[in-house]
């Protein structure tokens, strides 16, 4: 044989089916990006819809316990304007007619009653920014007052205020409404509703607020005979049928211009919208996914048909059926695990980033779920991506291992 | 005696038509020689040379290869065999083009999957490439090899286990006179050192060089 200089390579000879894939994936790169994007594709729909799905499905839950009422009794014809202020964040003004307060205490199977007031503050130097004004009786309430107190025990004195999450207020700093600034004491969680956007506080400075309010021009003024109350938040008594008991108030009050709301129905129509919408998104997401699975499985067809030679040459140098379907399924399970990373994080950076965003744009209560969940989604959404690579790859990893390495290794570069 | 095939038989079907590529074949190799089988193109040369690499199932007969018998084997001791025992060097250069030439030379003893053999190789591989003039190409991938640099990858790449027997289907077709006398030189070489050697070919030349010769004629055997 030739002689020629003796060097020694630093080869240390380790080369599994793994640095053999590894190395398929780098030398077909295009092929291999182009997968891992599709890859990425169906992590990133099926991660960011199942966030978001859940997301609404967690506002709806915390709007549940946040709207604790059994009948909420507003001016007539201002139900959808209460609708919007509590589940959109939408500020809006309204007054019960005088004397309906003590008239529903005196209704029969009424249990409790408690009043509230919504006035929605300026878009104008005289207050901070544009966010619903929430007044409540401390004594009175059941909806609002315990979930603060559990939140900021002690609620908020006169002069302060108590605001929702999503306003840029911490407490210690002021708040200026229709030409004062009040103290914030405190600051809520973040529930998904309109109250992310309201400004909270009780019966001792609401007083303060509607003076201040009613002195400017833009203010829509307490109606003669009005109460300085915009809804009543009732509860009945127990036993009671809660719908029929509605319309009974409803036929009762309506020539006194008051308007019944079921906290229930309202959800309950949401949950309807719900149930269509999330049916949507998981055929949606299961087309998206079936297609990946079939786009992979015939990118993975042709490609191990167009590797016939190469594999028939591995065949011969002694690698076994299994590891040879190794070596293919080794492929697409980087393609799969790198793909479903990269499209799981990046759908997790962009609801997580512009979830507030997605939020305001979505007529419903949205809640990004906790840290726990939003990461299980996050491996759900992986995992669910990761696998098509794999699936996709089993039936032509078996066929060439079945094929008869002779006729195959004629065809070898 | 190193190998006795006995009596092997193969049919494929072509279109509707079966032919016979193995009709009653038998040969008897012994460590040390250096066999040709030569014959026209689809005489069944290289169905023999691939049923005795276990690559074909013969429809009947039997292989005796250093006292065990191939036919019956399971895909894993023929693997084995192939990674272990008889090298074996493909038509075409059969490399594989996304692994460099240290790694295709490496394959049959990485398929092992044994990581202290596979570096054991690994420092063979080396002086491996030198005696066969390849070295400098260790790191080269095999689209900026020629066909005379490329069989030599696929010749060190059958030696790197130190096999008993060498197998090589047509290991001059496509190359001209001069590589041609350098490869066959090569597998004197190889010879020499003791390796047995089977060839199939089809080049007059390049059989010259060996000691024994079968000749292959629609599926049977003459010497």
């Amino acid at each position: 044989m030739k002689g020629t200089t003796c060097s020694e390579t630093d080869f240390d000879g380790r080369l599994t089916p793994f640095g053999i894939s590894f190395r398929s994936i780098v030398y077909r790169r295009n092929r291999s990006l182009l997968l891992i994007a599709l890859v990425a594709f169906t992590s990133l729909t099926v991660t960011g819809g199942s966030l978001i799905a859940f997301s609404i499905m967690n506002g709806v839950d915390v709007a549940e316990k946040r709207l604790g009422a059994d009948v909420m009794i507003v001016p007539f014809g201002t139900e959808a304007d209460m609708e919007g202020v509590l589940l959109r964040g939408a500020p809006g003004t309204f007054y019960l007619p005088e004397g309906i307060e003590d008239a529903a205490r005196g209704q029969e199977g009424i249990e409790r009653v408690s009043p509230q007031l919504y006035i929605a503050t300026f878009n104008s130097s005289h207050c901070a920014m544009p966010v619903q004004v929430i007044g409540f009786d401390p004594q009175s309430d059941f909806v609002v007052g315990p979930w603060i107190e559990q939140t900021i025990p002690g609620g908020a004195s006169k002069g302060e205020v108590i605001v929702g999450s999503d306003i840029n207020r911490a407490p210690g700093d002021s708040f200026l409404m229709f030409g004062r600034d009040y103290e914030v004491t405190g600051k809520l969680d973040k529930t998904g509703m309109g109250f992310d956007r309201s400004v909270f506080l009780d019966s001792s400075t609401v007083e303060q607020v509607i003076e201040d309010y009613g002195s400017y021009e833009d203010a829509v003024q307490l109606p003669d005979g009005a109460d300085t109350v915009s809804v009543l938040m009732a509860d009945v008594s127990k036993g009671q049928d809660i719908t029929k008991f509605a319309e009974d108030m409803r036929d009762r009050f309506r020539s006194e211009g008051v308007g019944i709301l079921l906290p229930k129905d309202m959800l309950q129509s949401m949950s309807a919208n719900l149930s269509l919408i999330f049916t949507v998104i998981a055929i949606l997401l299961i087309v998206i996914w079936a297609m990946s699975l079939i786009v992979l499985a015939t990118v993975f067809t042709f490609a191990v048909n167009e590797r016939r030679g190469e594999f028939g040459i591995l065949r011969a140098l002694g690698a076994t059926r299994k590891k040879l379907a190794r070596v293919i399924l080794a492929e697409s399970f980087v393609i799969g695990i790198v793909g479903a990373a990269a499209g799981s994080a990046l759908s997790l950076l962009i609801v997580l980033s512009f979830g507030d965003f997605i939020g305001s744009e979505i007529p419903l209560s949205f809640l990004l779920p906790s840290a726990g969940t939003t990461i299980w989604i996050g491996v759900a959404g992986f995992l669910a991506a990761f696998v098509v690579g794999p699936l996709a790859s089993i039936a032509p990893a078996f066929k060439i291992g079945r094929s008869e390495v002779f006729s195959v290794i004629r065809e070898a570069v | 005696m190193l190998l006795a095939a006995r009596d092997l038989r193969k049919e494929f079907i072509s279109g509707a038509r079966p032919y016979p590529a193995a009709d009653g074949v038998s040969i008897r190799v012994n460590a040390g020689d250096f066999v040709a089988i030569t014959g026209r193109s689809g005489s069944g040369k290289s169905t023999l040379l691939n049923m005795i690499v276990g690559l074909v199932k013969p429809d009947s007969g039997s292989i005796v290869f250093e006292g065990n018998e191939i036919t019956t084997m399971d895909d894993e001791a023929l693997s084995s065999l192939r990674r272990t025992r008889i090298g074996y060097i493909p038509q075409g250069h059969g490399a594989v083009g996304y692994l460099d030439v240290k790694e295709n030379v490496i394959l049959p003893a990485a398929l092992q999957g044994d990581f202290e053999e596979a570096a054991n190789a690994a420092r063979r591989m080396t002086g491996l490439l030198d005696e066969l003039g390849i070295v400098h190409l260790a790191d080269e991938y095999p689209s900026r090899l020629s066909g005379g640099e490329l069989r030599r990858v696929a010749i060190a790449r059958s030696l790197i286990s130190s096999p008993a027997l060498l197998l090589a289907d047509e290991p001059t077709s496509d190359l001209d006179r001069e590589t041609t006398a350098e490869i066959m030189n090569v597998f004197a070489a190889i010879n020499d050192n003791g390796t047995t050697v089977i060839m199939v070919t089809h080049d007059e030349d390049a059989a010259s060089f060996a000691d024994i010769r079968y000749i292959m004629e629609r599926g049977k055997v003459r010497s």
